[in-house]
């Protein structure tokens, strides 16, 4: 739909901004891409300057934005192109030219110079150039494709130099997934013979002669501005000998922190609307309401989008719908529709990282190499080699193991993981889900719970999600249900603090995990029952899923430590080599407590 | 302006290199010379700048990309058309007293030839090839004009050409060397290659081909060049720094290639901004915390790192990679580097035989050298990039 047709904004005109458009920010009209830019301005900032900063005469220093899928790169190019046309001393001097995200016909550099022509033709178009200009473009697009093969490439470079020198003004080539360009142009080098590397014909060479090519046209060309966008470092695939090694500067992208969330979110808010078809600034105050109530949902948003801007805009929607009894029902259709993406995802591996990555993304928390290895069966050395790929690829990142210095793996976008384990639970995973019942009290709080109980029918639902759910339900029934005597009381004197206090450990939440502790061990120490066995509880699942160091540091700085001192015991005790050696020297009543619980609470 | 990472310096962006250039300038009276080094270096720069200060010496200098060509026709044309005919009597006319101060200068090149045999020699004839006329026209308007032809990236085009067309380009090579040691020779030349260049001749038995050229290994700054440029550039940004802020920049690059010196400081100006910008600072001024915070900025773009790993996993033989393995973790340890003798000492246990152990060492050298791993300075090896030695110390050196 042409961009003059499209209603300035698609909530405003009472209608769901559908996924197609929404994911694919080159479907964004300039307003909307204007309104909805809020989190990348210092790199767009950086940008600008250093476009002005680039003296007229001068080449200029060609870059890369770097980044995983996801992270922006093709919206801060086309932002970037924005901004030049909106300013009028950058715009006298460059003209960006932008071209599909993916340039799937480019093999040769003849084609890219043709292809750069013909976005020239298209960029000037926009700014409103004569027809007469626009048809001499078109006559020697036109004329250079009927020239010889070999003749087009020098050809269509000169057309673009005579341009520039002719109008004053140099090409700003915003090309995305320049790797991919460079792959292809490499790759379609007929016999291209590397004679040092026999031993990997089937990698790209990176030291095709058009490339090199490449690089001496931008090396000396004053008039084009090289700055496109690749997944990862060229020097991740290019040799040192290679054309482009350490030729471009590199912009990375890093993930959004939480505070930079809170802002996407309401410029979404107020671009896409919020809430019952609130849009604007009411949508804007909407979901700053909504944010505003539970400022935990952003922290376990950043946590399972990665801060990856692409995800967190799929997800604004449940915020945008305000916690309404349906959410969980578009929780679920979200996570059916990113199925195919996944599921591609997990299908373009290897049989082997296929593996190794199911293994991790059932762990959930943080996994060394050599505890992949002995759960995958794969050695080490091995597995350590298709980490450093899946790394490379974006889907897992390192992270701290808990309670050590050393660095484990974990899947890069949480999301991801939580799409696996809730499609592909075996029965040793179903305890792992215990994380997932925490998250999902967490996410829709007490009130939603009892919504949460009622049962979800649906040919789609997914047998691992109704089990959840039942689960929730149940133990939401329970609380409801119990009325008068010590152990309704103590349960409704303890509210969500258990379930609290091991989602709050997991998220890093600590000032409010301390909050749920002080809560069950006060009640404890009033002498519940029930407080104490819900400690018991939370002892033996932290150890569990890796979060007992945690949960003993907290009990040793709690007000209650001396009535959590056991339970600490009992937890440094679990994690050593020799259980009864870690006690040794402990007072003998402390002792005997403290072992008392290890036996109950841990299976070894 | 940005600073310059990827691309030549030129005019206010190149630094110093005066004692370079003077010695290249002293050496070319007598000789055609080679310009080798690690890449990154500012080889290009420096030919470039020789090519601007060739004026006021009598020459007229043009620096001819040879990357991207890879047949002895293209080379030929190239250079054709760097020295156009009209150009070149243009510069004959106007230079004439600069042009008497060469000449005077110049000295009879010494002409080593295969046999013992010396003296100059006549103007052979050039090859049986389809670039052979060309050539002779080439050469029969330069060998008397007082031109410094300037050949960068000749490795690459070798490699290139030499893949495509061995015989061919011996040839060319032969032609080149032929006229090199023309007698009454007036021009110039200068070859740059980094890749591997000796290393490349070696393999195709051609090192006879340059070896009447002089070799001048180009290295890195001294520390008051690069205090100069590094001072230069806070001030183009607007920033400040304190000299012993830039003194710690040095030092923690260690070897210091402008390019690692450009990176570090344009990663710890990012960290002094977003320093200003978290605690509101007023005065925009570079401290030593931000080329720390830029140092690790710079590590921890792991994919920038995890391919040099990669890299040995998937072209060396096993026992070769440990080795190599065994040298970069050695080597890295020291700030800067260990001598051949030290790094054979760590060896023994890995190869206990000596000469073997030696002729091992020898081999991964020429492998992780031209990959750019390991530099020779002075009698040391070390890694000329302090973030590869940072990141390997790190990850793989324990």
């Amino acid at each position: 739909m042409p961009a003059e047709q499209r209603p300035a904004s698609p909530a405003a005109a009472g209608l769901a901004l559908g996924a197609t458009v929404k994911y694919n920010p080159h479907l964004w009209a300039p307003d909307e891409l204007r309104a909805i830019f809020v989190v990348r301005t210092r790199e767009l900032a950086d940008l600008l300057a250093r476009l002005r900063a680039t003296a007229d005469g001068q080449v200029a220093q060609h870059l890369l934005i770097t980044g995983a899928g996801g992270m922006g790169r093709t919206t801060l190019l086309r932002r970037l192109a924005l901004a030049v046309a909106d300013d009028p001393d950058l715009a006298a001097r460059w003209i960006a030219v932008t071209f599909p995200e993916e340039q799937y016909t480019v093999s040769t550099l003849a084609e890219l110079w043709r292809n750069v022509l013909n976005a020239l033709a298209d960029a000037r178009e926009r700014e409103g150039a004569s027809p007469a200009e626009l048809k001499g473009l078109d006559a020697e697009i036109r004329r250079i494709g009927e020239l010889p093969i070999e003749a087009r490439e020098a050809a269509a470079l000169t057309a673009l130099t005579a341009w520039v020198a002719a109008n004053g003004r140099r090409l700003l080539l915003l090309i995305d997934s320049t790797d991919l360009i460079l792959a292809n142009i490499a790759g379609a080098v007929a016999g291209a013979a590397r004679a040092k590397r026999p031993r990997d014909p089937g990698r790209a060479d990176g030291g095709a002669t058009p490339l090199w090519r490449l690089r001496s046209t931008l090396s000396h060309d004053s008039g084009i501005f090289w700055l496109g966008t690749s997944s990862q470092a060229l020097e991740a695939e290019h040799a040192y000998e290679d054309a482009f090694w350490d030729f471009f500067d590199r912009l990375e992208l890093r993930p959004l922190q939480v505070a930079e969330m809170r802002v996407a979110m309401l410029a979404l808010a107020r671009t896409f609307g919020a809430g019952r078809g609130l849009t604007g600034a009411a949508g804007e105050r909407e979901m700053a309401r909504t944010l505003d109530q539970r400022p935990e949902w952003l922290r376990a948003l950043r946590a399972i989008t990665g801060g990856n801007p692409r995800t967190t805009v799929m997800l604004y929607e449940l915020f945008a719908a305000g916690g309404a009894d349906d959410v969980h029902s578009d929780l679920c259709r979200l996570l059916d529709s990113m199925t195919p993406r996944y599921q591609a995802r997990m299908e373009s591996l290897s049989d082997q990282a296929r593996k190794l990555l199911a293994h991790l993304l059932e762990h959930w928390a943080p996994v060394s190499a050599r505890t992949l290895g002995e759960l995958a069966g794969v050695p080490t050395n091995t597995v350590s080699g298709q980490l450093v790929r899946l790394e490379a690829e974006g889907l897992i990142e390192k992270a701290p193991l808990k309670a050590s210095k050393k660095a484990g793996y974990q899947a890069a976008e949480r999301l991801f993981n939580v799409w696996y384990l809730m499609r592909y639970p075996s029965r040793r995973v179903r305890r792992r889900l215990d994380w997932l019942v925490e998250f999902l009290r967490l996410w829709y709080g007490g009130d939603a719970m009892p919504a949460l109980a009622r049962p979800r029918a649906g040919p789609q639902a997914d047998e691992a999600y109704r089990e959840i759910i039942a689960r929730v339900g149940a133990d939401a029934q329970r609380i409801a249900d119990d009325g008068a005597g010590s152990t309704s009381h103590g349960a409704e004197q303890l509210g969500h603090a258990p379930l609290l206090l091991q989602a709050h450990l997991w998220l890093g939440n600590r000032d409010l995990a301390r909050q749920a502790l002080d809560r069950l061990a006060q009640a404890a120490a009033a002498g519940n029952a029930e407080a104490f066995a819900r400690i018991r509880e939370q002892v033996s699942e932290c150890h569990a899923i890796g979060l007992g160091p945690a949960l003993r540091d907290l009990m040793n700085a709690s007000a209650w430590a001396d009535l959590l001192q056991p339970f600490a015991l009992a937890l440094d005790a679990a994690a050593a080599a020799d259980p009864a050696e870690a006690l040794a020297g402990t007072p003998a009543e402390l002792r005997a407590v403290a072992e008392e619980v290890l036996a109950n609470s841990f299976e070894f | 302006m940005p600073i310059r990472l990827g691309n030549k310096a030129e005019g206010a962006d190149f630094f110093d290199r005066e004692t370079e250039r003077e010695a290249l300038w002293r050496h070319l009276e007598g000789n055609h010379v080679v310009v080798s080094g690690p890449r990154r270096l500012g080889k290009t720069s420096v030919l470039q700048r020789l090519a601007e200060e060739a004026p006021e010496r009598g020459l007229l200098g043009r620096l001819v990309d040879l990357e991207g060509l890879d047949t002895p026709a293209a080379f030929i044309r190239a250079m054709d058309g760097a020295f156009p005919d009209a150009t070149v009597s243009g510069h004959a006319r106007g230079a004439a007293g600069a042009m008497g101060g060469w000449l005077s200068r110049l000295r009879k090149i010494d002409v080593k030839l295969p046999g013992g045999m010396g003296g100059g020699i006549e103007l052979q004839g050039p090859p049986d090839a389809d670039w052979a006329a060309d050539a002779a026209r080439l050469q029969q308007r330069l060998a008397a004009a007082p031109v410094l032809l300037l050949l960068d990236e000749v490795s690459v085009f070798l490699e290139k050409a030499l893949a495509r067309d061995p015989a061919d380009t011996v040839r060319l090579l032969a032609w080149l060397r032929a006229w090199r040691q023309q007698s009454g020779l007036v021009c110039r030349f200068i070859f740059s290659g980094s890749i591997g260049l000796n290393a490349l001749l070696d393999r195709h038995g051609l090192v006879t081909y340059f070896n009447d050229c002089f070799d001048l290994g180009l290295g890195p700054f001294t520390e008051p060049a690069a205090l100069q440029m590094l001072a230069a550039e806070c001030a183009r940004e607007g920033w400040t720094a304190a000299e012993e802020t830039l003194r710690h920049l040095c030092a923690r690059v260690g070897w210091l290639s402008p390019f690692y010196l450009n990176l570090l400081m344009d990663s710890a100006m990012a960290a002094a901004r977003d320093r200003r910008q978290e605690t509101g600072a007023p005065e925009q001024r570079v401290q030593q915390s931000d080329i720390d915070d830029g140092f690790d900025r710079l590590l921890a773009v792991r994919s920038r790192f995890i391919h040099w790993y990669r890299r040995l996993q998937r072209d060396l033989d096993p026992a070769d990679l440990t080795l190599a393995l065994r040298v970069l973790a050695a080597v890295a340890k020291p700030d800067d580097g260990l001598t051949r003798r030290q790094i054979l000492a760590r060896l023994a246990k890995l190869e206990p035989d000596p000469d073997r152990r030696a002729a091992r060492l020898d081999a991964v050298m020429i492998v992780l050298e031209e990959d750019g791993y390991l530099s020779p300075a002075g009698d040391r090896i070390r890694f000329p990039s302090f973030i590869l030695r940072e990141y390997w110390r790190r990850n793989h050196a324990r």
